[in-house]
């Protein structure tokens, strides 16, 4: 792909809606970059293009083993126990309905999320490749969509649209994700395990279940929000 | 008197001294190597035989995360992996997916691209030569500590600003590149087992300029001692060229050096713009002599089926061939950035190339076109994969999820190329007829083109040609003892037909144990008349069933028992097994001919209908559901007298 490739595929992608369309920009100078590399080298030699799939293969060794979620979802999917991705087919999403979707998800998800757990959350969907950050702020989480990217210091989450959106629906419990390697972390094992034992309960359909999953029987448990 | 005496005399006696000291000791005779020239047959009908019995099946073009691509796009699976995978042990993916062959291969040769082979996996496995650097060393630790994609932005900011670190620079003659050259050959040489599995040391010349296609496989037939003493030629000037003629340099130069063996392997001239078999020039340079001898010498084979489509024939082409229209991809170049026109087809396909090649032949005294036939893959994801029920797809992102289904591979706005990823095929496999399963036994069967292209099933092809093989030969139980005795094999030459005599050609093939029955064996035959034109003809040598051609000349299909939603079929049609002799019937022994084997199965489920039926998701409109397998024996080529 030459230079001129390159500002093409710019100039296409700023008149594609915002939403899914375009990758967050430092993401998005990161993939333009890695394509030049790419490119220049020849060593693009299968016509694979899409930079979007160039951030998520990055992904896989900047946290290593994280598009195994891709897996495992496929193998749930397979198996009838996660419904089939909202992004097939994947076609254009011209008016934005899957972002705005994805976005509602993840608002949801941060509400759910407990604020006490102190360090920040960044959360990348795998198919869309959407950064979001969960931060702690004055008592809630706010909720940061379509951020450039996990900020030092950041708990990394690793998932798929399906799934979060399971988890807001109760259907799927964050710690069953978890287990199921649905959902993968990355950072400092104690950030990861305080992440976890805060928020084990999120997802999970019935208080009985949430209570089970906190290990305290018959407790009414705080959702995401101080003062609930 | 005296003097004739004399030098009788000293005859006899140089004689004397001239015969062997054995044979003036008769106790040291070994009786039997005195008696082997009359030795009557053995009651062993397989004692002594001397040719291949077997086909071993292998991949000869499989990328792992060594290549920059394939590590771009998120594999992790290195060559080790890939030869625990090809050898039939369980891996798991880069996307964490368990997978196992249904049976070993045999063989593998992993070809990453030559052209910064190794960066990813040293860079995030803190290699020596790379934290050694102060800047490597920096990035590595970014990494470690869960910043890797901080690091992943310097470090493409600094290679494109020209401030890359000299000393990790992934070139030819660096250190960063001996390393992953070396750790390439280590793999294949741990993996190797001769008799058992074999690795082949090798990698991939990836010329690409304006997107068009002219890739090469290295195959080495060498160990590592003679491949560690050159490094692979890359495509960036000045240590490279997109040049195939400079790769052919580079091919006789790693012979000269270290009296080794390599032979290239190209593919996919259906993404070259019409350059892969060009007739009058290339590269500002004319199809001379030279070129044809050189291409004839380095490229013994060509890959005609893998992921990106099919290169045997093209229905523009071949109008007659009902089976011409299968798995193409003939929409663009590599990367759509060229649509296709049709005055390129004929440049791109191997039937085409073939008829090409008898007249250039005629025109230059060496046929540039004469190769031999292999499938293999091109997988980018370190798995040598190709079962329709078994498809781990091209790259990482395709292997198996609901989404690749829907997905683009390819969406060229401004050449309106688009091809989807329901279009990549599960193909294929090469099959080589040696006699045992060592680098130097297969190497030198790929060299004589004792081989044929699968798109994946593993059916045993057999195909040989001669004056006089007979119909009952069919019958015996032993055709290859007839074919080698009467004939030759598949990549072998007929000459100067004996007075009367027209070519007979002895097939045979038998279904793939756990595969589909098979529907008809086909031979292809191109000639070139004595106007100087070409033509081709597609027979229908044996074929399931008694169905009889129609008033076209057209067999009758052999029908469907493909069940799409469940992605089932069953064997009642077709048979296991088609043996036949053929005799050509139009045969001009004065006429440049070639003829090569088709084999084609009954229709079964392609892997899109595994995934709609795994998955529980609809195929896209268009999307090809079902497919007829085949196989292509490299040809036997007939040269008349003179």
């Amino acid at each position: 792909m030459a230079a001129s490739d390159i500002r093409k595929w710019h100039g296409a992608l700023r008149r594609r809606p915002a939403a899914f369309a375009a990758p967050a920009r430092r993401g998005l100078g990161m993939a333009t970059a890695l394509m030049a590399v790419l490119a220049s080298s020849q060593g693009v030699a299968c016509g694979y293009h899409d930079p979007q799939l160039v951030q998520r293969g990055f992904l896989n060794w900047a946290f290593p083993d994280s598009l195994h979620v891709v897996g495992a979802i496929a193998m749930e999917v397979g198996a009838r126990r996660l419904p089939p991705p909202d992004t097939y087919p994947a076609e254009p999403d011209l008016f934005g309905r899957r972002y705005r979707a994805a976005m509602v998800a993840l608002k949801q998800f941060g509400d759910m999320l407990a604020p006490g757990a102190q360090h920040p959350v960044a959360l990348v969907l795998v198919e869309p490749m959407l950064w979001t950050r969960f931060e702690p702020l004055a008592g809630e989480m706010s909720t940061r969509v379509h951020v450039a990217g996990a900020e030092p210091g950041d708990l990394v989450l690793v998932s798929g649209e399906v799934v979060i959106r399971e988890i807001v629906a109760r259907r799927l419990s964050l710690v069953d994700a978890e287990e199921r390697g649905l959902l993968r972390l990355y950072g400092p094992r104690e950030q990861i395990s305080r992440f976890l034992s805060t928020n084990r309960h999120i997802g999970a359909a019935t208080e009985r279940e949430a209570s089970a999953a906190s290990g305290v029987a018959g407790n009414t448990h705080v959702r995401g929000r101080l003062g609930h | 008197m005296t003097s004739i005496l004399k030098r009788a005399t000293a005859l006899a006696t140089l004689m004397a001294c001239a015969l062997p000291a054995a044979a003036q000791d008769a106790g040291n005779l070994d009786k039997d190597k005195a008696d082997a020239g009359q030795r009557p047959p053995a009651y062993s009908p397989y004692a002594e035989r001397n040719f291949p019995t077997r086909p071993f099946f292998g991949d000869t073009h499989l990328h792992t995360a060594f290549s920059m691509d394939a590590g771009a796009f998120g594999a992790r699976v290195d060559p080790r992996e890939a030869y625990r995978l090809a050898s039939g042990e369980e891996i798991t993916t880069s996307t964490g997916q368990p997978l196992k062959l249904s049976r070993p291969l045999d063989f593998l040769v992993v070809a990453d691209h030559s052209d910064n082979m190794g960066f990813f996996p040293d860079l995030f496995a803190g290699k020596p030569n790379v934290v050694a650097d102060p800047t490597g060393k920096k990035w590595y630790e970014m990494v470690k500590s869960g910043k890797g994609a901080d690091a992943a932005i310097e470090i493409i900011v600094a290679f494109s600003h020209g401030t890359f670190p000299k000393d990790i620079m992934y070139f030819p003659g660096t250190a960063a590149y001996k390393g992953a050259w070396q750790e390439t050959i280590a793999a294949a040489e741990t993996y190797n087992k001769p008799g058992l599995f074999t690795a082949f040391i090798g990698y991939e010349w990836t010329s690409n300029t304006g997107g068009n296609n002219l890739h090469r496989n290295v195959i080495f037939r060498d160990n590592g001692d003679k491949a560690s003493q050159v490094e692979p030629f890359t495509v960036y000037p000045p240590y490279g060229s997109d040049n195939p003629v400079d790769v052919w340099k580079w091919m006789g130069a790693y012979e000269e050096k270290t009296g080794g063996d390599v032979l290239a392997i190209a593919h996919n001239g259906n993404l070259s713009s019409g350059t892969m078999f060009p007739t009058v020039e290339q590269f500002g340079k004319p199809v001379d002599r030279d070129y044809a001898e050189q291409r004839a010498k380095w490229e013994r084979l060509y890959e005609i089926s893998q992921t990106k489509g099919t290169g045997e024939a093209h229905p523009f082409l071949s109008p007659n061939d009902e089976f011409a229209n299968f798995e193409l991809w003939d929409k663009g170049n590599l990367d759509g950035s060229i649509a296709k026109t049709q005055d390129m087809l004929e440049f791109e396909y191997a039937r085409s190339a073939y008829k090409n090649g008898l007249k250039l032949e005629k025109e230059l005294g060496t046929n540039p076109y004469k190769f031999g036939l292999v499938g293999s893959s091109d997988a980018h994801t370190g798995l040598a994969a190709m079962e329709e029920d078994n498809f781990f797809g091209k790259t990482v992102p395709q292997e198996p999820s609901p989404e690749r289904l829907g997905a683009t591979f390819i969406d060229n706005a401004q050449t309106g190329v688009k091809i989807m990823d329901w279009e990549v095929g599960a193909s294929g496999y090469a099959a080589v007829w040696a006699e045992e399963n060592t680098r130097t036994s297969l190497w030198d069967a790929m060299q004589r083109k004792e081989t044929y292209a699968t798109t994946g099933p593993r059916m045993v092809v057999r195909f040989f040609g001669g004056w006089d093989f007979e119909s009952k030969d069919a019958q015996d139980r032993l055709p290859a003892q007839i074919g080698y005795a009467k004939g030759v094999p598949m990549g072998g030459d007929l000459h100067q037909a004996p007075e009367g005599k027209s070519p007979t050609f002895l097939v045979a093939a038998l279904k793939d144990s756990i595969g589909a029955n098979l529907d008809r064996y086909q031979i292809v035959k191109g000639w070139l008349d004595a106007e100087g034109k070409v033509h081709e003809q597609v027979h229908d040598v044996a074929w399931s069933g008694d169905r009889k051609p129609g008033a076209d000349g057209k067999l009758p299909p052999v029908g469907d028992t493909v069940d799409v939603a469940n992605a089932t079929w069953t064997n009642t049609i077709g048979a296991p097994e088609l043996i036949a002799v053929w005799t050509d019937p139009d045969f001009d022994p004065t006429q440049r001919a070639f003829y090569y084997g088709r084999v084609i199965e009954i229709p079964t489920p392609r892997w899109t209908a595994y995934d709609a039926k795994r998955f529980g998701i609809k195929a896209l409109e268009g999307t090809r559901m079902t497919i007829t397998e085949r196989a292509y024996t490299s040809p036997i080529w007939y040269t008349p007298a003179g």
